[in-house]
């Protein structure tokens, strides 16, 4: 991710919480968190237990996040220049800039009256700061958070107000909406996400389907005078979802799964010749029988280490009442 | 119901090939269209795919791990070893670089990328019971990987990473927690205490159930390939054949292998050894100077007196070392400023009754002590300072010298900021941050195993010394590592005439170790066996000897144990390398197991195609 693309989503994460932004710079963004946000980022749960059994006010942290730590060490030290000089209009004409050199000394002196206890030159900017980067721990915890929170949803196209003519229902579309996401694992990895939804109505499935209605106006409200008609149980929209991904992974190339069991073999072999040995030089049954015992629990490891499989599952679903069909990509389909 | 319509959730793909359908999500979402609702935010809905996008794992191979690490910047050897153990071992491997290339680096690269990809979850870390907070650390800083250290039975169940000692570990109650867990990696340090199979320890980790498996050391054979056969073992059994055809085919004597070439294809392919001597990993230079310095006749008088009073006490104790072990530390403190030894001798005061002869002795000293108007080694060390004119780490054995030292520096406008043991994280990073920014000293106490990054400074002023030879390493080794740009420059001060001049010499002349070669130290400690003795022999050889010249041989009886391995260890090495560069003529050298492994897993120098783009 570039620092544009994790400071759009940080922010985006912080306005979903309602966090109230309270200072924005390309380079950070400073945050009174909400209470929501407050109680996915910042651990502290018997604070949070504290504040809802006494009823006390909750005071929630700000932070500020930093996206560009080099830009961010700039402004700051420019406004730290700013803040020591005394506004320049107040000085006498006459003796412009001797000040300046003054002000830096009693800095760095600061750093040494932090230590020995003398009062500091420099008052302390209480808010916490963070930098940002992909992989970094807070992004993984936002991430997390952002996954818990948005599993389910139930939301409603909203139409223009000029559109619905007085009298007229408005006819739905309603999807079922799965985001797919197909684990090929063996000892090695990989992953696919799909975004898949089948028509309620008319049992056609659609791929792309969340890129395709993301911008969307959608809301959780059901607006007046709705016609809704869903005639495939979930259940059955289920299944054939199902049939549908099965039916792709069947037309993949999984030469990535004779290649793990290749390697299984391979593995499998190698301890053979191994315990074999051991078994067949043992002096006695009850050292064989804990050889043996040895040797099964390694082929375990080996099948659970190697074993090709796909496991699928959903990263999140929802009921979607649209007001025309998606305008899917078909990309999944057309591979078939 | 849906149970009851659906067809079965795991399918055949092909006779090998199964895919499973994990269904949870349809229970939830039809109770929740029942009670219509409790339902989630659509804007959280598209964070959360989109959070899915940027961490699926696209492909099988790519070392997806370097674009999440912003705290680290692996070195090509370290990247292609991680790159090497995933791809073309399995995930099992031994870990064999010479010490001081990174071994953990790889380690937490490895490990990373499995967790990245989803194929590790619980780990278990074991290293010795003095790594362990170490370990921590680098996992969570350098890494961002939640470990913990192991402290109560609970968490081997409660924490996904958990590092712990081995010891530990394999006592009940752990033992059978751990065992009855399932591990996706298991990484052990120092591995080469696992060579002997008899050993509880080694059954202990044989039978541990794990997916990938790290064993981590430098030394992975001493004297006798059947370790290294029982090392190999416990990473891929059947690696080298069962314990007979092994012996068969590689073994003449345990010292000495045979069908070498097929061996070291064989270790390869489970064992990876980089090499300082390969030389694309380069270490800059090191210069040491000393700084002799006269005590003045005030200060020199003290010293005299304290030790007249140390060997006295000695006398009294009947040659009882352990119980005047600790005055010895009165003729180091002395050595390095008025104000250690005042405090020392001020707790002794307080600690000897009322009516004791010794008070008034102390209380001579303690006036000797006020006479005493200026500190030699601190003027030197400003002198010093202000004509190296770039960052310097003074460090020194004591709290009340370092304090005396910032007091100095301040008045003389030096900025100078402290570091020590006692500091909790915050504050010791703080310090750092200070230091790399606008302080030109830092005074500390403390170097060892902190993990601290200093290489933006390259000169080291040694105040006092250590008596212990790996903590003068320590403190080196804080500037003196892989990523250090400048050579480093090394300022010993010893003032002559008293003990530290006979520590400086043996240290600098007859164990020579501020020209070692980084990690080198680490492999004679090993082969002696004894690392922490010395500080002890030191002390006894102190308070036996009846002179100077007693002293003097005491000491070099010292120097000339550690010579001697030194040169075993070189000779060694000589022999390695001939081995290793191919057939000699008068190549009757017999042949150590460590030569086959210097054979093994040399690393080319990398291909720029093989480093994945941050």
């Amino acid at each position: 991710m570039k620092t544009e693309q994790l400071r759009d989503y940080v922010s985006r994460y912080l306005e979903a919480t309602g966090s109230q932004v309270l200072e924005c710079h390309p380079a950070y963004v400073t945050v009174k968190l909400s209470p929501e946000a407050d109680k996915a980022l910042m651990n502290r749960p018997y604070y949070w237990s504290f504040v809802e059994r006494t009823g006390a006010e909750p005071e929630t942290m700000s932070i500020t996040f930093v996206f560009d730590p080099e830009q961010f060490d700039r402004v700051q030290e420019q406004r730290k220049n700013q803040a020591r000089q005394p506004t320049p209009p107040l000085s006498a004409p006459g003796q412009p800039s001797g000040s300046s050199g003054a002000a830096e000394s009693s800095g760095q002196q600061s750093i040494l009256a932090h230590y020995f206890g003398f009062s500091p030159a420099i008052v302390h900017n209480r808010v916490r700061q963070e930098p940002i980067t992909f992989g970094s721990g807070r992004l993984n915890q936002i991430f997390a958070s952002a996954k818990l929170k948005g599993r389910y949803v139930h939301l409603y196209e909203q139409p223009d107000k000029q559109v619905v003519l007085p009298g007229q229902s408005i006819r739905y579309l309603s999807y079922l909406n799965v985001n797919y996401k197909i684990e090929y694992t063996c000892d090695l990895k990989r992953d696919e996400l799909h975004s898949l939804a089948i028509c309620l109505s008319t049992g056609e499935i659609v791929s792309g389907f969340h890129e395709a209605v993301e911008h969307r106006p959608l809301s959780p409200k059901l607006p007046a005078h709705t016609h809704i008609s869903e005639m495939i149980s979930l259940p059955r929209a289920v299944a054939e979802l199902e049939h549908y991904v099965e039916r792709y992974v069947r037309s993949q190339e999984h030469g990535w799964a004779e290649q793990a069991e290749e390697r299984m073999a391979d593995e499998l072999h190698r301890i053979q010749l191994y315990y074999q040995e051991m078994i067949q030089n043992s002096y006695d049954d009850q050292e064989k029988s804990t050889i043996e015992q040895e040797y099964r629990a390694r082929q375990e490891e080996i099948a659970w280490q190697y074993k090709p499989r796909i496991v699928v599952s959903a990263t999140g679903c929802g009921i979607f009442h649209l007001l025309s069909p998606p305008n899917s990509h078909r990309n999944l389909a057309n591979q078939l | 119901m849906t149970k009851a319509v659906l067809p079965p959730h795991i399918r055949n793909i092909n006779d090998h090939l199964q895919i499973c359908f994990n269904r949870d999500w349809v229970d939830e979402l039809s109770s929740r269209l029942e009670q219509n609702g409790p339902w989630d935010r659509w804007a959280f809905y598209r964070l959360a795919y989109e959070a899915e996008q940027v961490q699926a794992i696209r492909n099988f191979d790519d070392l997806q791990c370097l674009s999440h690490l912003s705290q680290l910047t692996p070195l090509p050897h370290q990247l292609e070893t991680a790159r090497k153990v995933i791809s073309e071992m399995r995930g099992r491997a031994i870990l064999a670089d010479e010490v001081g290339l990174g071994k953990t680096i790889e380690a937490g690269l490895i490990l990373k990328e499995y967790m990245i990809r989803g194929l590790v979850r619980r780990a278990l870390i074991l290293v010795p019971a003095s790594l362990v907070l170490q370990w921590v650390r680098e996992l969570n800083q350098k890494f961002g990987i939640p470990a913990v250290a192991q402290k109560k039975e609970y968490m081997w169940q409660q924490y996904d990473v958990v590092v712990a000692s081995i010891d530990t570990a394999k006592r009940e109650p752990h033992r059978d927690i751990v065992l009855g867990l399932d591990y996706d990696m298991l990484i052990i340090d120092e591995a080469h205490k696992l060579k002997n199979k008899k050993t509880a320890n080694y059954q202990f980790v044989a039978t541990i159930r794990k997916k990938y498996c790290l064993l981590l050391t430098a030394t992975p054979v001493q004297n006798d390939l059947g370790e290294l056969f029982n090392l190999i073992t416990l990473v891929k059994p059947g690696q080298l054949g069962g314990q007979s055809s092994f012996n068969e085919t590689y073994v003449v004597d345990k010292r000495v292998p045979k069908n070498e070439k097929q061996l070291q294809q064989e270790l390869a392919k489970v064992m990876i050894r980089n090499r300082r001597a390969d030389g694309n990993i380069t270490f800059t230079k090191r210069h040491v100077k000393h700084i002799p310095l006269r005590l003045s006749p005030e200060e020199q008088d003290l010293y005299d007196s304290v030790t007249e009073f140390v060997r006295g006490r000695y006398e009294e104790a009947g040659g009882d070392l352990s119980s005047v072990l600790s005055l010895v530390t009165l003729q180091r403190e002395v050595c390095s400023s008025r104000d250690a030894v005042f405090l020392t001798l001020v707790n002794l005061f307080k600690k000897t009754a009322e009516d004791s002869p010794l008070r008034p002795k102390i209380w001579e000293l303690v006036n000797k002590i006020k006479l005493i108007k200026a500190n030699t080694k601190a003027e030197k060390t400003m002198e010093l300072i202000r004509e190296i004119n770039d960052k310097v780490i003074v460090f020194t054995e004591y709290r009340a010298t370092q304090e005396y030292l910032l007091h100095f520096f301040k008045q003389h406008n030096l900025i100078a900021v402290p570091y020590r043991g006692g500091m909790n994280r915050g504050k010791k990073d703080w310090m750092m941050d200070l230091f790399r920014g606008r302080a030109q000293i830092l005074v500390a106490t403390e170097a060892g195993g902190e993990g601290i990054n200093l290489q933006f400074c390259n000169r080291i002023i040694n105040f006092d010394l250590p008596w212990n030879p790996m903590r003068v390493e320590q403190r080196i080794g804080r500037i003196h590592r892989l990523g250090q740009e400048h050579d480093v420059s090394i300022y010993n001060l010893s003032t002559l005439g008293t003990i530290e001049e006979h520590i400086v010499n043996l240290l600098h002349e007859k164990i020579n170790m501020f020209e070692l070669v980084i990690g080198e130290l680490d492999e004679i400690l090993e082969r002696m066996g004894q690392s922490s003795s010395l500080e002890h022999d030191l002390y006894k050889v102190m308070l036996e000897s009846r002179s100077e010249d007693d002293l003097r041989r005491g000491i070099a009886h010292i120097g000339d144990t550690y010579r001697r391995t030194r040169q075993q260890l070189a000779d060694d090495r000589r022999a390695n390398s001939e081995h290793a560069s191919g057939p000699r003529t008068n190549g009757e050298l017999p042949v150590i197991p460590s030569a086959v492994m210097n054979a093994v897993g040399q690393t080319a120098p990398t291909p720029p195609s093989l480093h994945p783009e941050a």
